[in-house]
């Protein structure tokens, strides 16, 4: 019989390798998973968080602004970074032993639901594209004014051609003036552009880029709308939803196909804003692997041109941009890059930048850090993959952006991607040619359609306080994967006692979702009934550094420092939190007497919030109020203020992980 | 005595029930399309996951292509399944993921996973790699992998 090694559920901060075995991206045993409850605090999910943990991948479910649930998939390591240091709460955790069958069932089911749910809400998606493309084909601008273009021009966007066009270029055709503006740069690449051009003409021969361009000319004008069936959608939890081709997908793919060809006949050069030329030399070793990226980049090129697959005029796109800023990088021994950044990227002002200097040097530290280790890669044998050129590409793009800060300027801080995306609005080019009555028919049908996939998602997903939240769907999922095929073939009545009778045989003991609402309720229900054969707490970031700094001085100097936000060494404010004077999530008994305090700060945040509205939108109210609700619970001792981190450094939580254990 | 406990009631009790309240209002909330990952994906580039990257693409193309098939025939349009191939591969840095044999490894494995055998799995071989035989050949590869 095994041990069983139990903790209370208050911190017991366990020995590292047992920490070890949870967090270190060392394979864990295939045969076990983690029940985690995540601590409380200010902010989303302020009554705590549930996950399951099977190896690397965490699976949580999450309330949407939408009203639904959904399951989500995150990397271990990143899920920790997020709650644990930048949202710095305690993780509680129940390692629960089952056998490798029980296990690999568990996390298939997982899998399955969540990437079931992705697509089902994908659909609901393209859905909307649909309407938005249908509403735009039957009301075209200064024909009826009463269509509002704004949803259009956000809803369909044409991917990667940004790269190459600024937003009105492609409908106005006037280039020339930008062309002027960085012509010394840009007149470098026409030779790459004419070389590429020429190319494609000896592999596929003169006409071929003309006769895909009337090819796709007709094609668009034969596009018929989506057929969305009459009969309701029939969905659950774990199965894909009945592919349905997207109108406004493939008049998209068509688009972006048609601008491909008209940039490489037109030999057109790459945007000013759609790159940035760096100081970094390209030393010897990188000059042959860029060489050897060139041949690779025009090798992939001529197959993206002559592929099937629907959006290959964003690959050709994409692949034309990186081959233009190789070959600029080559010709002046200087890394040009692509800008990876998303047209909707999340800025930070001058002064925020200025505010948090400190964090944003360790910022700027680890991008750099990064962006050493990424070159270093691409010079292994094997290491010059397009995968790794994309991480090259984001570590530039991070490092050189952060940079712009110390030059006091607005920086993106978050909307890198991993292909750089650059949209811009669908021009007024050729559209299908569908009459008046087809395209309202269409509607109509898709109308019908939405709303019963509408009905029916809400049917699953609809969030609930209680019965339906981040916790029961945990346990529902659970019991589903447990179910498996005998799901559809037992009747209500014996699938209960199936659940049962599987779960205590695999688990160690069942738990109804419907009593088990409360994440920390559900943390003791899991630790009481599955076969937990460890538990244990891991730090907050805050939690961390405390223990560090106790170490060495416990003295009562340090103890009152640390325990308000105005002395704290540990701390500075982060605007994103409602004003508070002391941390409650280590003076158990003096909780009441803190969150009294912290109630009177908000009250005080809330007059002076009352009296600034008018100058700041009642920003300051809205965050006295929180920081009011956010303290009561500390009136009756439960914890909820310890504060959060904007900037931390995630390569400092890996380092910090590994050199632990 | 009795204003005492008035006093004791609102100091504890309204409080108390504000807690229960806040206490039982668990789950993260996400205000858009993207998850948490999405908005912390600048921050968390690191090249330290660069290695391991093949094998967690082909694992995702394999759980992908499982879900797909179970819940559609093998004659369909493969229009939405090409283009969900596009999004993983974007996911990872790949644009020329039609050019890569992990994927095609990763579609035999799949439907390997999906148990599509005989016919079926012919029918989807040739269509998931557009007849191309070196693809179908790389589709088989992953297949048997999987046995």
């Amino acid at each position: 019989m095994p041990v069983t090694v139990r903790f209370s559920l208050k911190p017991v901060f366990i020995n590292a390798a047992l920490v070890a075995l949870f967090v270190c991206s060392a394979p864990v045993s295939s045969a076990s998973f983690e029940y985690l409850y995540i601590e409380a605090n200010e902010g989303d999910s302020s009554g705590g968080h549930s996950a399951i943990q099977f190896g690397d991948e965490v699976y949580h479910y999450q309330h949407h602004d939408s009203g639904l649930i959904r399951l989500l998939r995150q990397d271990k390591q990143e899920f920790h970074f997020l709650y644990r240091f930048l949202q710095n709460r305690r993780i509680h955790l129940n390692h629960v032993e089952v056998s490798e069958d029980t296990f690999n069932m568990l996390r298939e089911h997982f899998k399955l639901q969540f990437l079931a749910q992705d697509q089902q809400l994908k659909q609901l998606n393209d859905l909307h594209r649909d309407r938005v493309l249908i509403q735009r084909l039957l009301h075209k601008p200064g024909f009826d004014d009463s269509f509002s273009d704004a949803d259009s021009s956000m809803t369909l966007q044409l991917k990667g051609v940004g790269l190459f066009y600024a937003g009105q270029e492609l409908s106005d055709q006037k280039t020339g003036r930008r062309i002027e503006k960085s012509i010394s740069v840009q007149s470098r690449s026409l030779h790459t552009m004419e070389l590429l051009h020429k190319k494609i003409e000896q592999n596929y021969g003169q006409d071929f880029l003309l006769h895909r361009r009337e090819q796709i000319t007709a094609d668009i004008k034969a596009l018929k709308t989506g057929h969305w069936p009459e009969v309701k959608p029939v969905l659950s939890e774990d199965n894909f939803p009945a592919a349905i081709n997207s109108f406004a997908d493939s008049y998209e793919d068509y688009l972006t196909g048609l601008v491909a060809i008209k940039v490489l006949m037109e030999e057109q050069p790459l945007h000013p804003d759609a790159f940035f030329v760096t100081h970094e030399s390209v030393t010897p070793e990188e000059k042959h692997v860029l060489e050897r990226l060139r041949d690779q980049l025009i090798v992939s090129l001529l197959k993206s041109v002559n592929s099937g697959r629907p959006d290959w005029g964003y690959a050709v796109l994409v692949n034309m941009a990186r081959l233009l800023a190789v070959d600029l990088s080559l010709q002046l021994g200087q890394w040009v890059y692509i800008d990876d950044f998303a047209v909707d990227s999340e800025w930070i002002s001058a002064d925020q930048f200025a505010e948090y200097a400190e964090q944003m040097q360790t910022q700027i530290n680890d991008a750099l850090d990064n962006l050493t280790r990424t070159r270093k890669a691409l010079l292994n044998g094997g290491g010059l993959t397009e995968a790794n050129y994309s991480k090259l590409e984001m570590s530039a793009n991070r490092y050189f952006e952060l940079l712009k800060g110390r030059q006091h300027k607005a920086i993106r801080y978050i909307g890198e991607k991993a292909l750089p995306t650059k949209s811009i609005k669908v021009p007024d080019w050729i559209v299908p040619k569908l009459t008046q009555q087809q395209l309202a028919k269409a509607l109509t049908e898709l109308d019908n359609y939405e709303t019963k996939l509408l009905q029916e998602l809400a049917e699953h997903y609809r969030y609930d306080l209680i019965t339906r939240n981040c916790v029961t769907e945990l346990f529902r999922t659970i019991d589903q994967a447990l179910l498996g095929q005998n799901r559809e073939d037992a009747d209500q009545s014996k699938q209960a006692e199936l659940v049962m009778k599987e779960s205590t045989e695999r688990l160690g003991g069942n738990i109804s979702a419907s009593y088990n609402f409360v994440p920390f309720v559900s943390f003791q229900s899991v630790q009481d009934r599955y076969n937990v054969t460890a538990s244990a707490v891991l730090n907050s970031y805050r939690g961390q550094k405390l223990a560090k700094l106790y170490a060495n001085n416990k003295g009562l100097m340090t103890l009152l420092r640390e325990s308000n936000t105005f002395s704290s060494t540990l701390y500075p404010y982060n605007s994103d939190d409602a004003l508070f004077v002391f941390f409650t999530d280590e003076h158990i008994l003096l909780r009441p007497f803190f969150g009294l305090f912290n109630t009177v700060a908000g009250i005080g945040q809330s007059v002076i919030g009352f009296l600034s509205w008018p100058i700041d939108s009642g920003k300051n109210l809205k965050s006295g109020a929180t920081g009011i609700l956010m303290s009561l619970p500390e009136l009756v001792f439960f914890n909820m203020r310890k504060g959060s981190y904007k900037y931390l450094s995630y390569n400092q939580f890996v380092n910090e992980e590994k050199s632990k254990y | 005595m009795r204003l005492y406990s008035v006093s004791l009631k609102h100091i504890l009790l309204y409080p108390a029930l504000f807690s229960l309240a806040f206490v039982i209002s668990g789950c993260s909330f996400s205000y858009s399309s993207e998850s948490i990952s999405d908005s912390t994906s600048s921050i968390i580039s690191s090249p330290s996951s660069i290695s391991g990257k093949s094998k967690k693409y082909q694992n995702e193309v394999a759980d992908y292509t499982t879900a797909y098939v179970k819940s559609s025939q093998p004659g369909a349009d493969y229009t939405s399944f090409l283009k969900g191939l596009s999004d993983i591969a974007a996911k990872e840095g790949v644009t020329n993921w039609d050019q890569d044999p992990l994927t095609y490894l990763g579609i035999g494995i799949g439907l390997k996973k999906a148990n599509v055998e005989g016919v079926a799995y012919e029918t989807y071989k040739k269509n998931f790699a557009g007849g191309d035989s070196k693809k179908m050949e790389n589709i088989q590869s992953g297949y048997e992998s999987a046995e």
